[in-house]
């Protein structure tokens, strides 16, 4: 079973914003999804969690259909965007608990998975504390407790590491690549591409709300002809391709 | 000199890009918005002009002073609320000082040109409804009164430099957490005397002779100083003069001593918490129900929303003016008086309906494997049940009087509180990214806004019509309670 099948994924606003998108993610994947400004990651993304709904196609969670049983599949994802999503007049544990609330966890088990959160995330000696007083790092990474706190089998992150300092970041970096070890799966978008290249196992590049070539870091750099490049060369030389290149296997 | 060819850094420049936001915010290039105005500029000079020929008629010449004095104090109430409350919104919202202090602009520019924009939303509502009279007034042979288009601004002028200065001693002296709140309280009492100034009659009493108690007040030696708003209206040359002088005086006065500390205050202010930050007492205990745990992390947002006391304080004062000019009539019926318990209920569920149902992560929520209706069904939970709570308990002290009053005030309270809630959701989506986008709407929702607004008091004092009509047994209450359910039926909330 697959962590996550998506095949023929279409949106269009005024302007067609994801174009028959096919996307296969298996368990235990740390997959990045990387695209220039506009190429269609987050509409990718917010069609996934069900925040979206697709034009056409369809997405599957863990053999769960997500457009005919949203609930079944949500309970299995977490979401994170680059905005951090919290209650600015609540404090870090109320919002855990809520979070932990909606997702069902059992409070015994919540509690204690928020405290540990809370000291990993530096954030235990401002427990209760409102986060309207926090600085955007401090407000990611409550969002980020959110997001780890009822224990997803699937993990997407939009720029997770934006406003975060080097040492919170790098704090972010080994929960994540854990929670990979774990067994979880994990899909990441990020402009920081020393990150990905250093993160993930598997990276796909949109562009134009199509995927313009995915593999391994080794298959890409083979695909552009580039052995010893780094994954900003390679990058850079896919996107200045022609935007109606066909999607070939690397 | 044309807007397009102004310095850029003089108080012109920033004063039209001050107006220019502000201008934007209620969409004033849409042709609906100027067609609305129309309509309502030619209602007020109609209803000016019948108010003009009773000023003009009534009291006699030895009256108009008072009364012009009168309209000023009241113009000087309504104005003073409302420039407290965009002068504490001037210090709070307003995330741009850092970009204005960073540029090489004069700080003594800023403040003038926010000051005088605050001072042009003060003085529109006012300016509204008396410059019309004073317009036909001078149709009707009174053209002195279109003297009113200087002293009205001068005075505006004024009390916007006293509400700056009101709003940055509220801050020193009670802090930047409690600030806002006080200073939103203090608008929304100061925008209320002007409602409780008509009951004044009615508070002591209809059989008193106002020529005679006011004729020292009106002759005295204070007379000159009291009067000389009204004297200026009228357009006496002199009194007009010295009341232009000393307006400007005070604002200019307050700008320029007070400029520096408000921009620096405000810009201080702008990222602060409203929160006190303590430390954790007890552990945090965990609910894990998914019922109670969404209304009451509702009620935790409510309870903290920076607008509630003043939301909920206007609504109150809204009653106490109700309570007093209908004083007559509950002395002698206590049960007319529970029944302010109906739309005071239906118009608090309201309020709770929109802070609950703009949410601050909605993305959050509707990402999370709970159904959306049980989402909705919460908030509708969390904004009906402490107002119901309040009808319930109302209804039992009714019982002591008669236990029709009781089964009436329950019934037509659940009602109107379920109205109410209905009418918020029948125009506010949960979606939303920012609480705030419910009370400040987005561009062009303002017309919407206001008709919620009026649709909402409408249903919850017709709710009371109904509760009083009940009580007495009067079978037409059937009838509007039917139109207001029905009205509701046709809104066809998504509930």
């Amino acid at each position: 079973m697959t962590a996550l099948e998506v095949r023929g994924l279409a949106k269009a606003f005024s302007r067609p914003a994801v174009r028959g998108l096919d996307l296969t993610i298996a368990p235990g994947e740390f997959y990045g999804l990387l695209g220039p400004n506009g190429a269609g990651k987050t509409t990718t993304l917010r069609m996934i969690v069900g925040l979206l709904r697709p034009d056409a196609g369809s997405v599957r969670v863990f053999g769960v259909d997500a457009l005919a049983d949203p609930i079944a599949a949500k309970r299995q994802v977490a979401w994170l965007p680059d905005e951090p999503l919290i209650y600015d007049k609540l404090t870090p544990l109320e919002f855990l608990e809520f979070v932990a609330g909606l997702w069902g966890v059992p409070a015994a088990d919540a509690s204690a998975r928020a405290e540990e959160l809370l000291h990993r995330l530096d954030l235990w000696d401002h427990r209760a504390e409102r986060c309207e007083g926090f600085s955007r790092g401090m407000k990611q990474k409550a969002a980020l407790a959110g997001a780890l706190i009822h224990d997803p089998r699937l993990l997407i992150l939009d720029e997770p590491l934006t406003g975060l300092d080097a040492a919170i970041a790098r704090e972010v970096k080994d929960i994540l690549v854990e929670r990979v070890r774990a067994g979880a799966t994990i899909i990441l978008t990020t402009h920081i591409l020393d990150v990905a290249e250093r993160l993930v196992s598997r990276i796909g590049i949109i562009q134009d709300g199509r995927l313009l070539a995915e593999g391994t870091l080794a298959e890409l750099r083979g695909r552009v002809g580039r052995d010893d490049s780094t994954l900003e060369d390679v990058f850079l030389d896919l996107v200045a391709a022609p935007a109606n290149t066909e999607r070939e296997p690397a | 000199m044309t807007a397009a060819t102004l310095r850029p850094g003089t108080l012109a420049w920033l004063l039209r890009h001050e107006l220019r936001l502000a201008a934007r915010a209620i969409k004033l290039s849409s042709p609906g918005v100027w067609i609305t105005l129309l309509a309502m500029v030619i209602l007020f000079h109609v209803l000016g002009a019948f108010m003009a020929i009773g000023a003009a008629q009534g009291g006699g010449a030895d009256m108009q002073p008072a009364i012009s004095a009168m309209v000023a104090a009241l113009a000087c109430c309504f104005m003073m609320g409302t420039a407290i409350y965009r002068a504490m919104d001037t210090i709070y919202a307003r995330g741009d000082y850092d970009l204005l202090l960073s540029s090489p602009l004069s700080p003594a520019v800023i403040l003038p040109a926010r000051a005088l924009a605050v001072m042009a939303g003060t003085l529109l509502f006012p300016a509204a409804l008396i410059l019309p009279i004073a317009n036909m007034g001078a149709i009707f042979g009174h053209p002195n009164w279109l003297a009113a288009y200087v002293a009205l601004p001068a005075l505006a002028l004024a009390v916007t430099g006293v509400a700056l200065l009101v709003a940055l001693l509220l801050v020193r002296w009670v802090g930047v957490r409690r600030a806002r709140v006080v200073g939103q309280g203090i608008a929304a009492f100061t925008g209320m005397l002007m409602g409780l100034a008509g009951q004044i009659p009615r508070l002591l009493g209809p059989h008193i002779d106002w020529m005679a108690r006011t004729d020292g007040l009106r002759h005295g030696p204070l007379a000159a100083f009291v009067l000389l708003p009204g004297h200026a209206l009228l357009g006496d040359p002199l009194s007009l003069a010295v009341l232009v002088i000393a307006c400007v005086s005070i604002f200019a006065g307050v700008t320029a001593r007070w400029g520096a500390t408000f921009i620096a205050t405000a810009s201080a202010a702008a990222g602060a918490t409203t929160a006190a930050t303590k430390a954790p007492t007890k552990a945090h205990q965990f609910q894990d129900r998914l019922g109670p745990l969404l209304r009451r992390k509702e009620w935790r947002l409510m309870r903290r929303h920076p607008q509630l006391p003043l939301l909920l304080f206007q609504q109150m004062s809204g009653a106490i003016i109700l309570v007093i000019s209908m004083q007559d009539q509950w002395r002698t019926d206590p049960l007319t008086l529970a029944a302010l318990v109906v739309p005071l209920a239906a118009l608090t569920a309201g309020t709770l309906a929109k802070l609950a149902l703009a949410d601050g992560a909605a993305d959050l929520i509707n990402a999370a494997p709970v159904p959306a209706k049980r989402l909705r069904q919460a908030k509708v939970e969390a904004a009906g049940l402490p107002p119901l709570a309040v009808v319930a308990l109302v209804a039992a002290l009714a019982g002591g009087i008669s236990l029709w009053g009781t089964l009436t005030i329950l019934s037509c309270g659940i009602a109107a509180t379920f109205c109410a809630v209905v009418a918020s959701l029948w125009v506010q989506p949960v979606s939303g990214s920012a609480v705030d986008q419910v009370l400040k709407p987005r561009k062009g929702a303002t017309g919407k806004l206001v008709g919620r607004t009026l649709l909402e008091m409408m249903m919850s004092y017709g709710w009371m019509g109904a509760t009083v009509l009940m009580l007495h047994h009067n079978p037409f209450a059937l009838l509007v309670a039917g139109g207001l359910l029905g009205l509701v039926a046709i809104l066809r909330a998504p509930l």
